[in-house]
């Protein structure tokens, strides 16, 4: 009786491991099947900024997508015989940057030595700030065919920062020492200070993107991708800028298609 | 092309969502004018930046007026930040034979400061002149030099301390450039040390504060900008100063520093000097510019300073004897001026020369005690 069971189990075991292997393999073969390879090089075009802009920053004087090179691999599966819904992803190194100066009011401000001594208030004056974050993204998107030679695709993305940096100086300006009604500290005949908030910058970054893509020739695509934020690009227990700051940026590419 | 309008429309976005929105109602609470008949003041430079005063628990603004006003019945009308307003009102008669106490709330409603306003007779009192350094006070973390007065009361020295607090760096009040010591040649002397201002100071672009000691105030708001102007040097004195007297210990730091950087083939000198000079509306104050500019001022009437054959580095207490220089400046003192209170002294100690432009070795070490100013 045990030895029959025994019997039955194994052939039982060895049928399902088998049926297994062959939906397997036929799930391998068409996910292999119909992938659209594609190489990607291009730059950010965008900022940091805290959405909607807070009423500290009265005027922005100057900004400057610092347009870094990034590349990224994607690669995208069509669902349908006709090829009019996909599913596209990969992998790419983004250089998200800028570099801005702007006119703040009661801005909060601290000012961080090596050796954790702090000068903190509440800045009026001017802020210049200088952002250079390399991320490792991963997009996940769906994919419509418009047109034969048009897409558009909407998702979300993944990023996880590699190096980055964020620093500047205050300038021109006066810090009321603690609260804004503190000590009175004037900032001028070239007095500057410099800050650096790197070390504050959070790992992991995810937001929505929406994006277009034109295909100029057979295996060049001109792409637009918009990707923005969810989450602070600082840790949360990072209290010194008030109010979180999400990337906003714009990436223009050129596609080679591989496939 | 489709493209484009997305990209239009991206852009669009990213304008409309960070657009500049209106300001924020003012958080300052700050009296920065404070305005009473002219004919009734006795001198007419009012100090609105004094720091905040522990006993009064306000921030005090000392205003004096001439001897026959009548103190009861004031009425000062105010200046203020923007949009913020002052309890009791501004141009409302208060009795200023003691201290009156406003309060400031700035236009956001959130913030305010307290002011103490003390409306007094023009101060004639003569300022000790001899200097034992044996008393001092604590505020925030750093000491404050004072000398007792005849009539129980106390002149102040002031110091660079206050900038220095901003950098953090040090933990006790002996940590300051400025404080005081116990190995004095009678009791305690007051211990100048010139101190790297660490991460902060750096940052600042003000890497080493020397140790200083003067008569007159240290304004805070330009300790980091213009920090020469923060030395403000004078208080008022009533007779002819003729020579400084006392006794010094000095030891130079291992190693001078300029530009941001250590230069070997240098080596650290303190300062010594004192300053007679007339207060005008032109030039209310002598500051840290004056020793800069090799103190030439059409104000200077005396200068006493230390010869550069006794700045010498020595481990035992040092006898220095400085006469005042008349001389250089041949501006004739007017007898009726100084009894107005018009002719400002201030005796300046420091413990690198060039400290307040950011020379010098940390480490340099000036010891000051039992100092005597001479007069007629």
């Amino acid at each position: 009786m045990k030895r029959y069971i025994l019997s039955l189990i194994t052939g039982l075991s060895v049928w399902t491991l088998s049926a297994q292997e062959h939906r397997r393999e036929t799930f391998i073969k068409s996910l292999l099947h119909d992938w659209e390879y594609e190489v990607i090089t291009g730059f950010q075009i965008g900022g940091m900024a805290p959405i909607p802009l807070p009423r500290e920053i009265r005027e922005i004087e100057y900004y400057s997508p610092t347009l870094l090179p990034g590349i990224e691999g994607r690669m995208t599966k069509w669902l349908d015989r006709n090829k009019r819904w996909g599913m596209t992803t990969g992998i790419g190194i983004a250089n998200k940057g800028m570099s801005t100066r702007a006119q703040v009011k009661s801005y909060s401000m601290e000012i961080i030595g090596n050796d954790n001594s702090r000068l903190k208030g509440s800045w009026t004056g001017k802020v210049q700030t200088k952002v250079r974050n390399t991320y490792l993204t991963f997009p996940l998107s769906a994919v419509y065919k418009l047109r034969p030679t048009f897409h558009i695709q909407s998702g979300f993305y993944f990023s996880y920062l590699l190096k980055g940096k964020f620093h500047g100086k205050v300038y021109e300006g006066y810090l009321r020492k603690d609260t804004p009604t503190g000590d009175k500290i004037s900032f001028d005949n070239g007095a500057t200070a410099l800050y650096d908030f790197s070390d504050k910058l959070r790992r992991f970054q995810w937001g929505i993107q929406v994006g277009a893509d034109w295909q100029a020739f057979k295996q060049i695509k001109i792409h637009g991708n918009l990707t923005w934020g969810l989450n602070d690009i600082f840790h949360s227990h990072f209290q010194t800028i008030s109010f979180p700051m999400y990337p906003v940026f714009l990436h223009i590419g050129i596609g080679y298609v591989l496939k | 092309m489709k493209l484009k309008e997305l990209i239009f429309i991206a852009t669009g976005l990213l304008v409309l969502t960070s657009c500049i929105r209106k300001e924020a109602p003012n958080q300052e609470a700050d009296i920065l004018r404070c305005i009473l008949p002219a004919e009734i003041l006795a001198d007419k430079s009012i100090d609105y930046s004094l720091p905040f005063d522990t006993e009064l628990k306000a921030y005090p603004i000392y205003i004096e007026v001439k001897g026959e006003t009548n103190l009861s019945n004031l009425a000062p009308q105010f200046e203020l930040s923007t949009g913020a307003t002052i309890q009791p009102a501004s141009g409302s008669y208060q009795d200023f034979t003691s201290p009156v106490y406003y309060t400031v709330t700035s236009e956001s409603g959130t913030e305010h400061r307290p002011y103490a306003i003390i409306i007094r007779y023009k101060q004639t009192e003569q300022i000790p002149t001899d200097y034992h350094f044996e008393h001092v006070e604590l505020y925030d973390n750093y000491y404050i030099f004072y000398e007792e007065t005849d009539n129980d009361g106390r002149f102040t020295w002031a110091s660079g301390n206050p900038g220095y607090a901003l950098t953090g760096k040090a933990s006790s009040p002996y940590d300051f450039p400025t404080t005081i010591s116990p190995d004095g040649y009678i009791g305690h002397c007051a211990k100048l040390t010139t101190l790297l201002t660490g991460s902060l100071g750096e940052k600042v672009g003000k890497p080493i504060a020397a140790g200083n000691l003067f008569m007159g105030k240290f304004e805070l708001l330009n300790a980091l900008g213009d920090a020469l102007s923060a030395t403000k040097f004078g208080v008022p004195f009533y007779h002819r100063p003729t020579q400084l007297t006392g006794y010094f210990k000095y030891q130079s730091g291992p190693q001078f520093y300029e530009d941001g950087k250590y230069t070997s083939n240098k080596k650290d000198t303190f300062s010594i000097y004192a300053l007679f000079y007339e207060k005008t509306n032109e030039m209310p104050f002598m500051d840290g510019h004056l020793p800069a500019n090799h103190f030439e001022s059409p104000n200077m009437v005396a200068l006493a300073q230390l010869d550069k054959a006794q700045t010498i580095e020595t481990e035992v207490w040092t006898y220095f004897e400085i006469p005042f220089d008349y001389t250089r400046y041949n501006l004739p003192v007017d007898t009726d001026k100084q009894q107005n209170g018009e002719y400002y002294l201030s005796i300046v100690f420091a413990s690198s020369k060039d400290g307040d432009e950011f020379r010098g070795a940390p480490g340099s070490t000036l010891m000051i005690d039992e100092v005597k100013l001479i007069y007629e």
